[in-house]
């Protein structure tokens, strides 16, 4: 139970998760979920399902643009490139992050 | 491994809509089950193993369909009330490629008229026609319409390079077929042209070949391996419907094939009879039936409908 509570609080972070990993380079859909199981230390596994729907809504709300790799074998991946909106909005939720994380821990 | 992914992706949006973004959605997907695969194997796994990892790390994407199936269907109706204008790029790439052929233009015909002669004039329009019809048939294929996915780049590329080596080939065998005829713009008679015809020609055909063999093998290729782009829309169907009566669209195929051939044929008879300078005319008569056929026909269709 403890583990599905904190995996929908963090559910709410995913956009802001996504940006903070495309700031350091362009990166595809694999790549993502994979970085974010390494820096979680495997204690959070994202579904792939849910960076497409955080894709789309980044993208759509001017976040993030896409473009297409170049692979010639296996299909060519989709990367995501983060924009200026997105740096900015990735530092405001961090520290609106920031902010919270003390008040709720002064408070619990 | 490929076709398993390709075939579980498709049965997982099988029942919505397709549109273009469901389609780049399943490549993406693709692409990204095959990275995961890949790697899962190259750590030791079985192909069945990695496979079964990787879709259960995709989990449920319904949530991402419900919204692509909802955005498709706004588009239907945007596309109904308001028709969404060229792209930017592609207006810009249009643009520039109808300058290139315009200047190809003036250049040779600036030049047939200073130098009087055909070959130069031909052999200046010889690198903007090829850069230019080059460029229009890949944005063309590239581009998304309301009834067609746009073509993947890689893909259109083919197609281009079989377009400008068909051009190309054809520029430089009548450049080769002037340049032996040595035909400065002057076409006298017919006497003197049958003369010393047949050569240049034979020359003409020999430098066509390579070009067009590759050219036509390349496009039996591709079009043997041709994946249907066209959307299943409600438009799709509204359009087909004005084409269903089979019968006339064939008396209309068959009578705008005829136009043509008759004005071919005028053309060369006036032209080897009477003079080339007036003989091309009648291309532009026959233009003109065409454009009458095509006003007959498509206001009796409307007539039926």
């Amino acid at each position: 139970m403890k583990g599905k509570i904190s995996s929908d609080l963090l559910r709410g972070h995913t956009d802001t998760i996504v940006l903070g990993i495309l700031k350091n380079s362009d990166s595809y859909g694999y790549e993502i979920s994979k970085i974010i199981t390494e820096k979680s230390e495997g204690q959070y596994e994202l579904k792939e399902a849910t960076l497409y729907s955080s894709f789309r809504r980044l993208e759509k709300d001017g976040y993030i643009t896409s473009y297409w790799g170049d692979e010639t074998q296996g299909g060519r991946r989709k990367y995501y490139k983060v924009t200026s909106a997105g740096e900015t909005l990735y530092l405001r939720n961090k520290a609106d992050w920031e902010f919270t994380q003390n008040i709720i821990n002064k408070l619990l | 491994m490929n076709k398993k992914i390709q075939g579980y992706v498709d049965q997982l949006f099988d029942g919505y809509q397709e549109s273009q973004q469901l389609h780049e959605l399943k490549e993406e997907i693709m692409a990204n089950l095959l990275a995961r695969i890949e790697e899962s194997v190259a750590n030791g796994k079985t192909e069945e193993e990695a496979f079964q990892l990787a879709i259960k790390e995709l989990g449920d994407i319904s949530e991402v369909a419900e919204e692509i199936s909802l955005n498709k269907k706004y588009e239907v109706i945007d596309e109904m009330f308001n028709r969404k204008p060229l792209e930017k790029k592609f207006a810009f790439g249009y643009t520039v490629a109808t300058g290139i052929l315009l200047f190809g233009m003036i250049v040779s015909l600036g030049l047939y008229f200073q130098k009087g002669e055909l070959f130069l004039a031909v052999s200046s329009l010889f690198p903007f026609a090829v850069v230019s019809i080059s460029a229009f048939v890949f944005l063309g294929l590239v581009q998304e319409t309301s009834h067609q996915y746009g073509m993947k780049p890689i893909r259109a590329i083919f197609y281009t390079l079989a377009a400008a080596l068909l051009s190309g080939g054809v520029f430089i065998s009548f450049i080769a077929y002037l340049e032996k005829m040595g035909l400065k713009g002057r076409i006298d008679s017919l006497q003197d042209i049958l003369a010393f015809h047949n050569e240049p020609l034979f020359l003409a055909l020999a430098v066509l070949m390579p070009f067009v063999l590759p050219a036509i093998c390349l496009l039996i290729f591709l079009g043997l391996t041709e994946k249907d782009r066209t959307k299943p829309s409600v438009f799709t169907s509204y359009n087909s419907s004005h084409h269903t009566d089979t019968k006339e669209m064939m008396v209309y195929g068959n009578l705008s094939g005829a136009i043509w051939i008759f004005s071919v044929g005028i053309f060369i008879a006036l032209g080897f009879l009477w003079t080339w300078k007036i003989s091309w005319i009648v291309f532009i008569f026959a233009v003109g039936f065409q454009v009458l056929l095509e006003a007959y026909f498509s206001n009796k269709r409307k007539s039926h409908t």
